[in-house]
């Protein structure tokens, strides 16, 4: 297993919160042979005692080297999980991704092949994790025609997926302008001509569709509903693939999204009937 | 008619068509073009029956000059019909596509006047789809039995998919019920689609085509239910297809009553439990190395509803377990039941670098419910019994087994999906408990 520098355990790093400043750390860590306690991007409000916080100023010349690395040294799909396990902004996903390289400049190129080692598998679930949450929103992100031949396109993601959704819609819809609006993030991400970048954005007004609009999500919704078979009707199944926090900003309406939450916010916990 | 009532008629029409794909080709968008097409497909949103919507799915028609007995367009039908314009399909296409609802186009059609007059409809939208609207996203056709077979090769060259449904899974049954189409015609159009494919990899294409021959491959529909061929027969006819034909896919759909009483078909909801098990079995057929042969055979004609194909394959193979989980090829742990193709490769990667324990094989993502009884790691065992069939059956379901017997002899034996005494009866020729 790992054999950590004596004091690392009792310390934490604080960091800017970045991507290049989280590298900057891998880049400290690795030098000095140091697996840290914890990885912030703030200052802790109970600081611990006989505990060293290190302040680590991003550089980005330090994090491209360790990203070259990474992608030189380590297997193929590593930056992609890294990259991946980041966007899942999860708490633990700093940790998770210094100790994956700690361990990776160790094992190199056979590194994702210990699938169950503790270093490696809580990453390969969170890059997992995004993953799947990229794959869903490619099919459920929904463009609206704004005024102004603008397609709009509303999300709540759990992840911050916008900088990997941007890609494939920018080539798809390469002669179309639209903007990707992650509401949670107040982020979006614009396109036109098939150039694409995020900025931070807010809507000042609600969106008052056209006509022509109205009529294809109109005809949308008849389509929703046609296609379905009635004597196979199965709304567990349909409610697994298709989980409810995704259902606000769809165009389709979804039987029982009425009165499941009346404000038309999303409901998370809802009770499901009893398993059968 | 509006297009609005057009579209509510002609995809209610479409929707007993279960291909919902749009995998199996990657194209970049073109200058000016719209669309792409993911290899591995993606799913837009699911129905309220639980089926994801990928494609638009639409008939051209449902005008139909035949009168198939099992198809809720017959001739003979009462109903609303009504034929869509190839602008009409195309704009509705790209509208869709553009607001991301849908991965492409899934264009069938009922037969409309004739076979070649329904194709060439087919091939011109088609066209207009890619050249005029310089669509690039997906598309699956319909190769309309009987129709010209140039027809169907030019309609090739436009979409990623087409497919050629058989629908009924004998000779027999399809000359009683359908007699208008015919087995001839059927395969007729798939082997015209599959000579077409074999010459487009020999290089043998037209010059001006820059397009592949349906690069995703062509694939067809099986309907479960509506006549009395064996889960064992129509298992066998997909693995004949999938050799024969090279299909990339067979698809069954449980046969939902559309007409009026018809005393030639029975009046029973959707076998759906029947229909899931096929769909597993295809699976194993397609990608875990099976043949239809290992998991059914005339004698045990039918799959077991309770359990899976590969677990009540292992149960009548116990001489083949226990394998042991650091050193058993490939090919043998995806036929453990329990261990699926992701977590074998896990499985595979893993112990290279480190001998694995029962708990490293549950962080693969292995089912260790069903897989513990047919497997040791490090020579160890999870289970004392490993003979015990019928108790390895029931926790396997995870019901007693009273309970099941009863639900067994209430069940109406004539409905031909359950195979009351094939678990029991297996018991018998199973060698001795391995020492």
């Amino acid at each position: 297993m790992m054999s950590p520098a004596p004091d690392s355990t009792r310390l934490t790093y604080i960091y800017d919160g970045t991507f290049h400043g989280l590298m900057t750390i891998a880049h400290d860590s690795a030098r000095r042979g140091i697996i840290p306690h914890d990885i912030t991007a703030s200052d802790p409000e109970r600081p611990l005692l006989f505990h060293d916080y290190i302040r680590v100023a991003t550089d980005v010349h330090k994090a491209e080297a360790v990203i070259r690395a990474i992608k030189t040294r380590l297997p193929s799909l590593a930056y992609r999980r890294v990259l991946f396990c980041f966007l899942s902004e999860a708490a633990t996903a700093p940790k998770c991704i210094i100790d994956y390289l700690s361990l990776g400049w160790r094992y190199g190129a056979m590194l994702d092949h210990h699938v169950t080692h503790e270093a490696v598998r809580p990453l390969h679930f969170l890059a997992e994790k995004v993953e799947r949450e990229r794959r869903r929103m490619l099919g459920l992100v929904r463009f609206r025609l704004a005024p102004g031949g603008i397609y709009y396109a509303p999300i709540e993601p759990d992840n911050n997926i916008l900088p990997l959704l941007s890609p494939h819609f920018a080539e798809r819809m390469a002669t179309e302008s639209w903007i990707i609006h992650d509401i949670g993030r107040k982020i979006a991400s614009r396109c036109s001509e098939g150039e694409w970048d995020i900025v931070d954005f807010k809507l000042t007004a609600s969106i008052e569709y056209g006509e022509e609009e109205l009529a294809y999500q109109k005809l949308w919704n008849g389509y929703f509903t046609s296609i379905a078979i009635g004597d196979r009707k199965n709304v567990k199944l349909q409610k697994q693939f298709l989980p409810r926090r995704y259902w606000k900003h769809l165009v389709e309406d979804i039987p029982g999204q009425a009165d499941t939450h009346p404000q038309g916010k999303p409901c998370r916990n809802i009770p499901t009937s009893p398993s059968t | 008619m509006d297009v609005f009532k057009k579209l509510e008629i002609l995809s209610s029409a479409a929707k007993y068509d279960a291909s919902c794909a749009s995998s199996g080709t990657a194209r970049k968008n073109t200058p000016g073009g719209i669309g792409t097409a993911v290899r591995s497909g993606i799913c837009h949103s699911w129905s309220d029956d639980g089926r994801c919507i990928s494609l638009l799915k639409l008939l051209l028609t449902n005008k139909c000059a035949y009168n198939c007995a099992y198809c809720v367009n017959r001739a003979s039908n009462d109903l609303p019909r009504a034929l869509f314009t190839p602008d009409e399909i195309a704009e509705l296409t790209v509208q869709f596509y553009k607001r991301n609802y849908i991965e492409g186009l899934f264009l069938s059609s009922a037969v409309y006047r004739n076979p070649d007059y329904t194709m060439e409809i087919i091939l011109r939208t088609v066209a207009l789809l890619r050249e005029k609207y310089r669509f690039n996203g997906y598309i699956h056709a319909k190769a309309i039995p009987g129709a010209d077979s140039a027809l169907i090769r030019r309609t090739g060259f436009f979409v990623d998919r087409m497919s050629a449904n058989i629908e009924l899974p004998s000779e027999k049954s399809l000359n009683l019920l359908a007699p208008q189409k015919g087995k001839g015609a059927i395969f007729t159009a798939m082997r015209d689609m599959k000579s077409a494919m074999l010459d487009y990899r020999d290089g043998n294409r037209p010059s001006r085509s820059r397009r592949g021959f349906i690069l995703a491959g062509q694939s067809t529909q099986l309907i479960v239910g509506a006549s009395p061929e064996s889960d064992h027969s129509i298992l066998s006819l997909s693995e004949a297809l999938y050799r024969g034909f090279s299909l990339k896919r067979v698809y069954y759909s449980a046969y939902v009553p559309v007409t009026a009483l018809d005393n030639r078909l029975p009046l029973v909801g959707p076998p759906l439990r029947r229909e899931h098990r096929l769909y597993q079995a295809d699976w194993l057929l397609r990608l875990y190395g099976f043949r239809a042969g290992e998991l059914l055979s005339e004698k045990n004609p039918n799959f077991d509803p309770d359990l899976d194909p590969k677990s009540h394959w292992a149960l009548s193979n116990m001489h083949l377990f226990p394998v042991e989980i650091n050193s058993a090829d490939y090919e043998m742990l995806v036929r453990v039941p329990g261990i699926g193709l992701r977590s074998a490769q896990r499985i595979v990667r893993a112990r290279m670098v480190r001998a694995l324990s029962f708990d490293d094989l549950r962080k693969t993502g292995a089912v260790l419910k069903r897989a513990r009884f047919f497997i040791t790691c490090g020579g160890r065992h999870l289970e004392k019994d490993e003979s015990d069939v019928i108790m390895i059956r029931e926790r396997i379901i995870g019901r007693p087994a009273p309970r099941l017997l009863t639900d067994a002899r209430k069940r109406n034996p004539g409905d031909g999906q359950l195979d009351l005494f094939g678990p029991i009866s297996f018991t018998r020729r199973i060698p001795t408990p391995l020492p």
